[in-house]
């Protein structure tokens, strides 16, 4: 009887407001931690000394901070908070928790994206490459993305249900498909375009710099802002397209908004961070078993526990090998891919599986 | 503020699904609709959901054509309870209801929702994981999650509608009548119900109008004593039906008896 009256107790859960102080707290935690770390001299009492008014930085160590460390550190929360998002996201469109940019292909079509922008930018006529800049390759990741996931919808979508087998199978073949054409870019790059390649096709925060996190903004600040206004279309559509539409819902807009911002916040934090993993489909299972399912809480709290692992992760990166640095896809992985095989074993005989 | 269908007819994939079809549902009753299997029961309640839109002929609400009503003009007069239901996350019974307390502005959504729970005989299951519940409980969640849509019945903009398929299909006899009484007491509010039903039983004893479905076309309307006549019956699922009548009630059936005229 014991195990019957454990399914059937209520989940125990944090209140949402404690919940997000929680949350907003351990960011500035792990965010300072994150500043005082890194293979030149600058450790956290130093920091706080100045801090404090006791020492002022010396002028090496300002820039240090100014164009190293706080750089890398914005980078890494919103890179962190959008692919957060963009999993809670498309988990809530497609009715599953597995469903992560990373695993269903959008991060590999984002990054095709990028790719294309990396290395046949050049070729761009009118001097549109130029004209760009910076924002050249969040855009096109971006709309790697949004082809992506348009593709994604429509393959595994039928008769207002999304099959899950097929979506995970579609994303296989969409991430072969764009890493095919990668690997053929790969061919055609020339030296210094295959170092920025590999090293930023494992993901990596190192090239962080306030021009590329200016470039990817306009697209990660809004899919961040706006994607809690879609969290009660979210809640019905948990039901089903038909009975949210029951619900008065307007489903085929709120797909294709969550599509966009999805699109958006995986382009422009595949541009800025590579390729990384997993925290889309962590942070928001972390969360519905600490707060519940419900989206309007879901979807600002992904952005704060987002921002925050992703950090630790990147300091984890810095530290483990320093002072040489793992790319921080391999950081993720190896706590993410764990993580989601445990789903997978909790989740047998819930349904929508 | 009727229900109407008007020479509704429905394809889908090229076949013809509702042929034809011309009636009227009132508020302060319950409709139900019969006939056998891929008769188009489903379809038509669909249609009259608005989820289907007809190929020809039209369909009204208070004299307004539905296929110009939107999601949200629509919810506001009617709820729909689906065949099966199923919840993608771990909601708990509690969130589950609330999604259809949230869709009108209810000034005591607590009051309502722990109402609405002892209504449908799931008092003090607030806080459980809807996943946990067994198969008739999940249909009974789902029902008081409709009934807080078009609560209170009648509204200052007219009467709501409570459209069910297949309420019942999961429950024991003791739940079912609870169900059904649920419609009627809606309907006595002066809502309308309009409802999927396999069991004829059920049929005969709640419904205040009976649409009998057959490949797509009404064979008959009307209350249940003049619609479920032996010819029309046997007629409809194609096997010698023959009803009975109990004492000071309507008609009802015998599986055992069927195929015996």
């Amino acid at each position: 009887m014991t195990a019957s009256t454990l399914s059937f107790a209520p989940p125990r859960r944090l209140p949402p407001r404690r919940a997000t102080w929680l949350l907003l707290a351990l960011l500035v935690a792990v965010s300072a931690l994150s500043l005082g770390t890194g293979a030149a001299g600058l450790p956290p009492t130093r920091l706080l000394a100045a801090l404090a008014g006791h020492a002022p930085l010396t002028a090496t160590e300002w820039l240090l901070l100014s164009e190293i460390r706080l750089p890398r550190l914005v980078t890494g929360l919103a890179t962190g908070a959008a692919l957060a998002v963009a999993g809670a996201l498309m988990q809530g469109l497609f009715r599953n928790p597995l469903a992560d940019p990373g695993i269903i292909g959008v991060s590999a079509g984002a990054g095709l994206g990028a790719v294309l922008a990396i290395v046949l930018g050049g070729l761009l006529p009118f001097g549109l490459a130029a004209t760009a800049g910076p924002h050249l390759v969040p855009v096109a990741a971006f709309l790697g993305g949004l082809a992506t996931t348009l593709l994604l919808a429509r393959v595994a979508a039928s008769g207002g249900r999304t099959s899950v087998a097929t979506l995970l199978l579609a994303g296989i073949a969409l991430a072969a498909l764009a890493g095919a054409a990668t690997g053929v870019l790969t061919f055609l790059a020339d030296d210094r375009q295959l170092r920025d390649l590999t090293f930023w096709s494992m993901g990596s925060l190192a090239g962080a710099g306030w021009a590329r996190i200016a470039a990817a903004l306009p697209l990660i600040l809004p899919a961040i802002l706006l994607s809690p206004l879609l969290g009660r279309a979210l809640n019905a559509l948990t039901l089903g397209e038909a009975q949210a539409t029951h619900m008065g819902i307007p489903v085929e807009r709120v797909k294709r908004l969550a599509i966009l911002a999805t699109a958006a916040a995986v382009g422009a934090a595949t541009a800025i961070g590579g390729g990384i993993g997993f925290v889309g489909v962590v942070v928001p299972h972390l969360l519905r078993l600490a707060t519940g399912p419900d989206h309007r809480r879901l979807l600002p709290h992904a952005a704060l526990l987002g921002g925050t692992l992703l950090v630790a992760a990147d300091m984890a990166a810095r530290t483990v090998a320093a002072p040489a640095e793992l790319p921080i896809g391999i950081v993720t992985a190896t706590i993410g891919a764990p993580v989601f095989l445990w789903i997978l074993l909790r989740r047998r005989g819930l349904e929508g599986l | 503020m009727t229900i109407e269908a008007h020479n509704l007819t429905l394809a889908r994939d090229g076949r013809t699904i509702l042929a034809g079809l011309d009636f009227t549902a009132a508020p302060g009753q319950i409709t139900v609709l019969i006939g056998p299997n891929g008769s188009g029961k489903t379809t038509l309640l669909s249609a009259l959901a608005g989820d289907l839109r007809p190929q020809s002929g039209r369909i009204t609400l208070g004299g307004t054509d539905i296929a110009g009503l939107s999601a949200p003009a629509l919810a506001a007069r009617r709820a729909v309870l689906a065949q099966e239901t199923q919840v993608a996350f771990p909601f708990t019974v509690a969130e589950v209801l609330r999604l259809g307390i949230e869709t009108r502005s209810h000034p005591s959504g607590a009051a309502l929702m722990s109402r609405l729970l002892a209504e449908v005989d799931l008092h003090g299951m607030a806080d459980r994981p809807y996943h946990a519940l067994s198969g008739g409980e999940r249909q009974r969640v789902q029902l008081a999650r409709v009934l807080a849509q078009v609560h209170p019945a009648v509204t200052p903009q007219g009467p709501l509608w409570l459209m069910l398929d297949e309420p019942v299909s999961s429950l024991d006899i003791g739940h079912q009548l609870l169900v059904m009484d649920r419609a009627r007491r809606f309907a006595a509010a002066g809502g309308g119900v309009i409802a999927v039903l396999h069991d004829l039983n059920l049929t005969a004893m709640v419904a205040d109008q009976v649409l009998l479905l057959a490949d797509g076309a009404l064979l008959a309307k009307g209350r249940p004593a003049g619609v479920m006549t032996d010819a029309r019956m046997s007629q409809a699922y194609r096997w010698p039906i023959r009803m009975n009548r109990a004492p000071d009630s309507g008609p009802f059936l015998l599986p055992q008896m069927a195929g015996a005229a």
